[in-house]
């Protein structure tokens, strides 16, 4: 049991991490990226190439995950420079379906469908499963930690003030001194960078990756996360991915709870809930469970604004 | 007095329209220059070439001294040259505070590397330019909104607001555009005190403005445009009885 909970706390990880990578480009800059599967796929399997027939130490691998999918990002963004909204989401979904039709097709790199196998995890073989769940769970909730406090600098200062200004209007903030296409570029590269990371890490956790582990559906998950969570808020995305993964992972016991449901149906349960929850959270917390916090006056150094009668 | 903005024999055509015809206008520095004229007078052409919006076809714009004729527009608000818009536009989600800091030119953070990785060095100045846009906000009467978000503000707010955003990037000179259109007379009324409190702090305003209450109240002088040109320049008592001028804003009427 300790195991499972273990397993899935890993899990909740790595969907944090791709919230996360979603929440810079789209959550403060406003730039759709359904390309997401893509970009997670690019990390997993630069990973896995490098620490399997490269032979590079675990960390350099995971540097490399999100080194390609941050390089492919700046490619895609740089391509797709004066697109916006819905057109950016076409190419973006597209992008994706290409990277995993060239992981299916290249088999001398990738083994095609078959996926790699044994790649690397920290320790795997000296450890119990149950141990090298436990350490792998320590090793994603630093990540996530360092993750989580270096986005916050990134949002919380001048620069998530620009990238939050380039969403809601980037004529304005051209015309306010920003160099909104530098700003664009580079907040879409480091979010492919982080969802790069994401699947780098999913990688050496599971040991094998194929091609249609990377379907466009988790985007939708992740999408769904950070919607419920608060887009714009770090926490508000790790918050969400927690969720999700609670409803994805707790709808396998909608068996025991409500006997007589075939494994078809209990399939649709878990397909009804998400759906279900997103439409709530939509509805009665727009704004996510954790909304944007704008920086507030006292917070910088100013007393309260009051009525000065 | 000092002169800071000098344009000469400026002219635009817009195919076969002329749509300004060798206009000249003279800022001064601590003026609010108020420029006037009926519609199709080539005003809002002016502004946009002023401010480097659109390239002139002939003529010579001067600001400080430096020839800044057919400028980028970026290039000519980082020499101190900035402008506001005819309908207020602005960052919905973002507060007034945040709409103003964004202004504030030369921001270490503004680097990905150093937003990320080494804070202390933008939250001391981040405290700065907060602290400098208190002072804007004072000035605009924004104090007691500076904590909302800019979509919660009344549409004369956002007005100030606009013209606040143009002070934080420390101009010498702000080009605004109808400052009080479509914004009641009491109102319209703060607004002119705040311009005229603004310019005695020294700031050098050319406005473009159609309510004549307002132009009377603040601007000396007066230029009037007419045709793509610039017909009398003076206090607003003296160009409004020009006879040249009656004409055109009432159509010429034979004795």
């Amino acid at each position: 049991m300790i195991s499972y909970l273990a397993s899935i706390g890993v899990t909740i990880g790595i969907y944090a991490l791709l919230a996360l990578g979603i929440n810079v480009a789209w959550g403060l800059t406003g730039m759709i990226n359904l390309g997401m599967a893509g970009f997670f796929a690019l990390g997993a399997y630069a990973s896995a190439i490098a620490t399997t027939s490269g032979e590079l130490p675990i960390l350099i691998g995971v540097v490399l995950g999100f080194i390609f999918a941050a390089g492919g990002g700046l490619l895609l963004a740089a391509i797709t420079f004066r697109l916006r909204g819905d057109y950016l989401a076409i190419i973006t979904l597209g992008f994706s379906e290409s990277v995993r039709l060239f992981m299916t097709n290249e088999i001398w790199l990738t083994r095609g469908p078959d996926g790699i196998s044994d790649i690397p995890g920290p320790l795997r073989g000296e450890l119990t499963p149950r141990d090298f769940n436990l350490l792998y769970l320590g090793l994603m909730i630093v990540v996530l930690i360092v993750v989580v406090i270096l986005l916050r600098n990134l949002a919380n200062g001048p620069y998530g003030r620009a990238l939050r200004a380039i969403r809601d209007d980037d004529v304005v903030a051209a015309v306010a001194g920003k160099p909104v296409g530098r700003l664009r570029l580079e907040a879409f590269a480091l979010g492919a960078g982080l969802l790069g990371l994401a699947g780098a890490l999913f990688g050496h956790y599971h040991s094998y990756i194929a091609p249609d582990m990377f379907l466009p559906l988790i985007t939708i998950y992740i999408f769904l996360a950070l919607t419920a969570g608060g887009p714009g808020n770090m926490l508000g995305a790790v918050l969400g991915a927690a969720l999700v993964v609670a409803v994805l992972e707790g709808t396998r016991f909608v068996h025991d709870v409500i006997p007589g449901l075939s494994i078809v149906q209990v399939a649709a349960v878990r397909e009804i809930t998400v759906g279900l929850l997103l439409i709530l959270a939509l509805r009665f917390r727009p704004r996510g469970l954790v909304p944007e916090r704008p920086a507030r006056s006292s917070e910088l150094g100013l007393s309260t604004p009051r009525r000065n009668r | 007095m000092q002169e800071l903005l000098r344009a000469n024999g400026v002219s635009k055509h817009f195919g076969g329209v002329t749509a300004v015809d060798g206009a000249s206008l003279s800022v001064e520095a601590g003026t609010i220059t108020g420029l006037i004229g009926p519609n199709g007078a080539g005003k809002t052409t002016m502004f946009n070439i002023l401010s480097g919006t659109l390239r002139p076809d002939g003529g010579q714009v001067t600001f400080a001294g430096i020839d800044i004729t057919g400028w980028p527009a970026e290039r000519i608000s980082r020499t101190g040259l900035t402008r506001t818009f005819q309908i207020a536009r602005g960052f919905p989600s973002l507060t007034v505070l945040e709409s103003l800091m964004l202004y504030a030119p030369g921001q270490a953070g503004d680097d990905i590397r150093t937003a990320i990785f080494r804070p202390s060095r933008w939250r001391e100045q981040d405290r700065r330019i907060a602290a400098r846009a208190a002072e804007v906000a004072d000035k605009l009467r924004l104090t007691e909104v500076l904590d909302n978000r800019t979509e919660a503000l009344s549409g004369g707010q956002k007005k100030l607001l606009e013209i606040g955003r143009a002070l934080m990037a420390e101009p010498r000179l702000i080009l605004l555009d109808e400052p009080v259109a479509g914004v009641n007379p009491s109102l319209s009324r703060d607004i002119a005190d705040v311009l005229a409190g603004l310019r005695d702090d020294g700031y050098t305003f050319l406005v473009v403005e159609h309510d004549m209450d307002t132009v009377a109240r603040l601007c000396d002088p007066v230029v009037v445009m007419a045709e793509g040109r610039d017909l009398a320049t003076g206090s607003f008592k003296e160009v409004t009885a020009n006879r040249a001028v009656q004409d055109a804003y009432l159509g010429h009427v034979p004795a």
